[in-house]
């Protein structure tokens, strides 16, 4: 108490010293009138000031006065308190009314429902926060893995990250990453993709009427967008796991320039060392010469000067290989394998988004993308083989003796006996677009666009080896020596396209109506390919009678159609050979129609249906006659088909005990091509049967994902995704029979073949793999540092079951190879993956 | 006595008690404090006073020498910091508040010429998962929430005027009180039964509106009923504790015990 008196005493003394004059103005904040009558103190000066009808005061300072603190009282309003410091002449205070409880706003919030971007009856949104689970569960964690849990999504099962989307074939999926079109966005092979779940903002597939700004797909729009940093934060988000280390960060530069960086690396060799210290033989270093590895590296650059004007760049690289080799002696057989398996792939482009005018949106992506595959393989055996006595039973005395042998020998021998080919293909791909968006009135907008897309290929493939022809009941052993290299073949695709949208989120009524014109030109030094334009008209409507009622937050229905087409790109690799000419084929076409409805429900729930059709029309496909010698090559664009279902999705957004979400798809998808085939069993280069009906081998009639998301205590989540998928065609084969094969010097081999037709008829069990994830994660007390260490496994009960398709066989000796008739990809054991992750 | 560098001395103050009195704590019982002081090149001097707050919260401002080596700290801004498992916000008030020290030979007496008081946010950022809230936007969700969880402390000191031992029974009791869908009703108050007239669900949590109608304020309902206050809970209970002991850190009369150390830097 002495010391407070000591204080005032001395504060008031300064007073006496001498004097300043602060001009203070006291107004409304919320109206900005003056306030008169407001009482203002300065703490250690003992007279208090009053403000008059302008709002204005005037209080004395000491020159001595170096600081204090002003309080403004008035009643009705909340006490303002501010600092004062010496020598200051005037001042503003802003006073807020008074409400119920201490003076302040009080304001109700509510949980953010999250990504708004979906559009019934045109696409569904995963956002971060949705893909946090599933995408990072197993060896490469990977945002596929959570988008082939979404409604229309065929399942594909292990190693396979490349889905049919409601019924279509997996390379009709088109694919764009911030706005670019990629030519194939998978790591071996197509086992993963390369969006890392860490550097993925959101993901939208479109599996619906997707807008006639895009092209290059049929069925389904896969649009990633990589994370733009949006704070003024250093941020990083680093992971190191069992297979893999992958490190992104944001880093502003300024308010209005930034970097988003990082990769991904795995280590697969911490497997090979681990299955070389087991008592197992071979051991892995044995049989694989290359661990699968996965090097991806991405960066995008951000720089907004004004508001009115975006410009980033961004770009990736990503490199996969693996590499396997076998030499294996068994009784005196000596088994060669070996595939050698090198993909590059690489983006750089740029997006600007400019805003001249208030009502006017330009927006330009210029890109160029490569590919490159490079991969060998080699199969041969050498040794000696005894002929068996069912194979003497059939052809002992086709020699006119019989003895016991055939040609006088007992049996047979062979030296590097097989099959060998090489492939490396480099597709440059380059690409521009602008359009515009013009805002009319309110929310109708119109937009134009063009669009060119390069593609320039070279490919050099050579196999060199044997093969079985059925022209009959019995198969040929022939050999082999297929060549084929296109060198410079270039696919320029035009497009032109305008819609208008009208409608917001707000709206009852919303959609887009649009019309895209395609052109695809092919050509070479030798050759040319054109075809005739064709044009895309597409429309979409939402209509939301019901919003904001008692149970449903809104209730949507919608309804679509469109035209769609794109050039294979298996068609990049044409040839004269194939016979075809200018405006003899065209790009493959389909006509969709969707319709559907969406209840949004209180407390984060939701649940959509769609049904679709879809009837395919100008599709390609290749066929081979072989029977010819040289084979004849053809290509066909009299394909057909359709694929016709209806999916639906229930989720639960943001729970804080269970989330989750459950999608059950039906795909009835049927295709013919109408070619007769040359001799029975012809098929087209991809194995499917001509002139009749088929399902595709990728078709599932019904595909069902449940995924729960369990949090018993904050931070911690069991995520268990199940999925149950019917199966896929499966080839009705004969019995396994043996045949003699006579080599060109005269030596007969016993071989054994099994004839296999397609059979609508006959699937493969039922898929059923549950995945498992355990995850806890928190912040570091009182740091910005989160951390999660997590625990997964794929395919848990794949020791109890694997469906089951037909097994394979030796073709030496007829024996069923074990562990050979899995319908799915799996390694016979739940693939585990542990890790830990920080973010700052 | 100062120490001089040529750009910048920071003298830090260990352990400064602030022996306020039985009610003068949230704990009753004393605590430490740490000011730092920071020498300016421009001749001014300013301070950070920690240590009567949750980590990372601070009070900063001018700190003035007197000839009589008195020292007083004019209260500026109070800073705060608070992590939940979802995300953290991180925040500076404008505050007010003059603090007299009276250094005595590495200690010192302090005493409470001017209650100090936190304002409003002047800055805030907030991360949301993955989201980073900042700028006007951070500002406004970090000022909605102030408001909110000062207003509760107004119901916390009313119905807890006699303070808690620890903020782990702070979080026991303010959340049975605030939050009994959550925590459990108090032996107290008679729960109603439930139906659809009397429930409203939200947060994943049922709340009980005849609860809210018997114990809150008539404008404070909704903030309850809607879960937004349970979030705010959630994601800043230390803030609940800091607004709800606040008058006790600095309610002290009596003389104030002071212990410092100087460091050069």
């Amino acid at each position: 108490m002495k010391k407070a008196a000591a204080a005032v005493s001395f504060a008031l003394f300064c007073f006496l010293v001498s004097a300043t004059e602060l001009t203070v103005t006291i107004t409304d904040r919320d109206l900005d009138i003056p306030l008169e009558g407001v009482t203002l103190r300065i703490s250690g000066l003992a007279l208090p000031a009053e403000t008059n009808a302008e709002g204005k005061a005037i209080i004395v300072l000491p020159d001595n006065f170096t600081r204090g603190t002003l309080t403004a009282q008035v009643p009705g309003y909340a006490n303002q308190k501010t600092t004062v410091t010496g020598g200051q002449k005037e001042m503003l205070i802003r006073m807020s009314i008074t409400d119920v409880i201490e003076g302040k706003e009080l304001v109700v919030e509510r949980s953010a429902p999250g990504k708004t971007d979906a559009k019934p009856g045109v696409s569904v949104v995963m956002d971060k926060r949705e893909m946090e689970t599933t995408a990072n569960i197993g060896l490469v964690e990977d945002i596929m893995s959570s988008v082939s849990t979404l409604p229309g999504v065929g399942f594909t099962g292990g190693w396979n990250s490349q889905p049919s989307i409601r019924g279509g074939y997996p390379d009709e999926m088109g694919t764009v990453l911030d706005g670019i079109y990629i030519i194939s966005p998978w790591h071996w092979g197509g086992a993963y993709s390369i969006f890392n779940p860490a550097m993925v903002d959101s993901v939208k597939m479109s599996h619906g009427i997707f807008s006639a700004r895009y092209g290059r797909a049929m069925s389904g729009l896969l649009e990633v967008t990589t994370i733009k940093p949006s704070s003024s934060l250093v941020r990083v988000d680093a992971g190191i796991a069992t297979t893999s280390t992958d490190f992104f960060a944001q880093i502003p530069f300024t308010p209005k320039a930034g970097l988003f960086a990082g990769g991904k690396v795995t280590y697969m060799e911490t497997l090979g060392w681990i299955a070389n210290a087991l008592p197992m033989e071979p051991k892995l270093s044995d049989t694989v010469s290359t661990m699968p590895y996965i090097r991806d590296f991405y960066a995008k650059g951000y720089y907004t000067p004004t508001p009115d004007l975006d410009i980033s760049v961004n770009a990736f690289f990503g490199s996969d290989g693996i590499g396997i080799k076998q030499n294996l002696t068994n009784e005196g057989i000596t088994t060669i394998a070996k595939f050698d398996w090198l993909n590059l792939q690489g983006f750089a482009g740029t997006n600007i988004k400019w805003m001249p005018a208030k009502n006017a949106m330009i927006h330009f992506i210029g890109a160029y993308n490569n590919h490159t595959i490079d991969a060998a393989f080699m199969f041969d055996r050498s040794g000696s083989y005894q002929y068996s006595d069912a194979f003497l039973a059939l052809y002992d005395g086709a020699d006119g003796a019989v003895d016991e042998k055939i040609n006088g020998a007992t049996g047979y021998s062979i030296d590097s006996l097989g099959t060998k080919g090489t492939m490396k293909t480099i597709i440059h791909q380059g690409q521009a677009k602008l359009d515009t968006d013009i805002l009319l009135t309110g929310s109708s907008i119109i937009s134009f666009g063009a669009e060119e897309v390069l593609q320039f290929a070279q490919s050099e493939q050579k196999i060199k080896g044997w093969q079985e022809i059925y022209l009959s009941d019995t198969p040929q052993f022939t050999e082999i020596s297929l060549e084929q290299n296109v060198n410079g073949n270039r696919v320029l695709n035009s497009a032109l396209f305008a819609l208008w949208s009208f409608g917001s989120d707000t709206s009852a009524l919303k959609g887009e109506l649009g019309i895209r014109g395609e052109h695809f030109f092919l050509w070479n030094d030798n050759f040319t390919l054109n075809t005739y334009p064709v044009a895309n008209p597409r429309f979409t409507v939402q209509w939301t009678p019901v919003r904001g009622s008692p149970a449903f937050d809104a209730i949507t229905l919608s309804a679509g159609t469109g035209l769609y087409s794109m050039f294979p790109l298996d068609a990049i690799a044409a040839e004269k050979k194939y016979g075809v000419g200018d405006f003899d084929v065209g790009p493959n076409r389909a006509w969709f129609q969707v319709i559907g409805a969406e209840f949004s429900m209180k407390n984060n729930w939701y649940f959509k249906t769609e049904g679709y059709y879809k009837q395919y029309f100008n599709r390609l496909y290749l066929i081979t006659d072989d029977s010819k010698n040289p084979a004849v090559y053809s290509a066909k664009t009299d394909g057909t088909g359709f694929a016709s279902g209806f999916d639906l999705m229930l989720e639960k957004k943001n729970g804080r005990v269970l989330d989750g979400y459950l999608s059950y798809s039906f795909v009835y998808a049927r295709y013919k091509n109408p070619t007769a085939p040359a001799y029975e069993g012809l098929t087209s280069m991809y194995g499917e049967p001509l002139n009749k009906w088929f399902y595709p081998d990728f078709h599932r009639f019904h595909t069902l994902n449940v995924i729960v998301n369990w949090k018993p205590v904050k931070g911690m989540v069991l995520t268990v995704k199940t999925s149950v998928a019917t199966g896929t065609p499966k080839q009705k084969v004969g019995p396994i029979q043996v045949y003699a094969a006579t080599l060109p010097d005269g030596r007969v081999l016993e071989r054994y073949s099994r004839s296999q037709k397609y059979d609508d008829s006959l699937r493969t069990q039922i898929s059923c793999p549950v995945d498992v994830r355990f995850g806890y994660s928190n912040y570091y007390r009182g740091s910005k540092v989160k951390w999660e260490y997590y625990i997964g496994a794929e395919n848990i009960f794949v020791n109890l079951y694997q469906p089951k398709n037909n097994p394979g066989f030796d073709e030496f000796t007829g024996k069923e190879m074990a562990d050979s008739g899995s319908a799915d990809f799996n390694i016979g054991m739940p693939l585990m993956s542990v890790g830990y992750k920080i973010s700052y | 006595m100062k120490i001089k560098t040529q750009h910048k001395a920071h003298i830090l103050i260990l352990s400064c008690l602030f022996l306020a009195g039985c009610k003068s704590l949230p704990t009753n019982a004393m605590q430490t404090a740490r000011v730092e002081l920071t020498h300016k090149a421009d001749g001014t001097e300013s301070f950070r006073l920690s240590g009567l707050f949750p980590k990372n919260a601070y009070l900063s401002g001018t700190a003035e020498s007197f000839p009589d080596e008195k020292k007083t700290l004019s209260i500026e801004s109070f800073h705060w910091f608070e992590n939940w498992n979802d995300g953290w916000t991180e925040a500076s008030f404008s505050a007010s508040g003059i603090l007299s020290l009276d250094k005595n030979d590495g200690s010192g007496n302090s005493s409470v010429l001017e209650k100090p008081v936190i304002e409003y946010p002047a800055s805030a950022t907030i991360r949301y998962r993955d989201t980073i809230i900042e700028g006007d936007e951070g500002l406004k969700q970090a000022g909605n929430r102030w408001n909110r969880i000062s207003a509760a402390s107004v119901l916390l000191k009313a119905e807890f005027a006699s303070g808690f031992p620890s903020i782990k029974e702070f979080r026991k009791q303010a959340g049975k009180f605030l939050f009994p869908e959550v925590y459990g009703y108090q032996t107290s108050y008679a729960k109603t039964k439930a139906t659809k007239e009397n429930r409203v669900y939200a947060e994943d949590f049922t709340w009980d509106l005849d609860y809210s109608n018997a114990v809150l304020p008539a404008d404070f309902r909704e903030i309850r009923n809607s879960g937004t206050l349970f979030r705010d809970w959630e994601e800043g209970s230390e803030l609940f504790y800091l607004a709800y002991g606040w008058d006790r850190i600095f309610s002290n009369t009596g003389p104030v015990i002071i212990t410092f150390s100087k460091k050069e830097k």
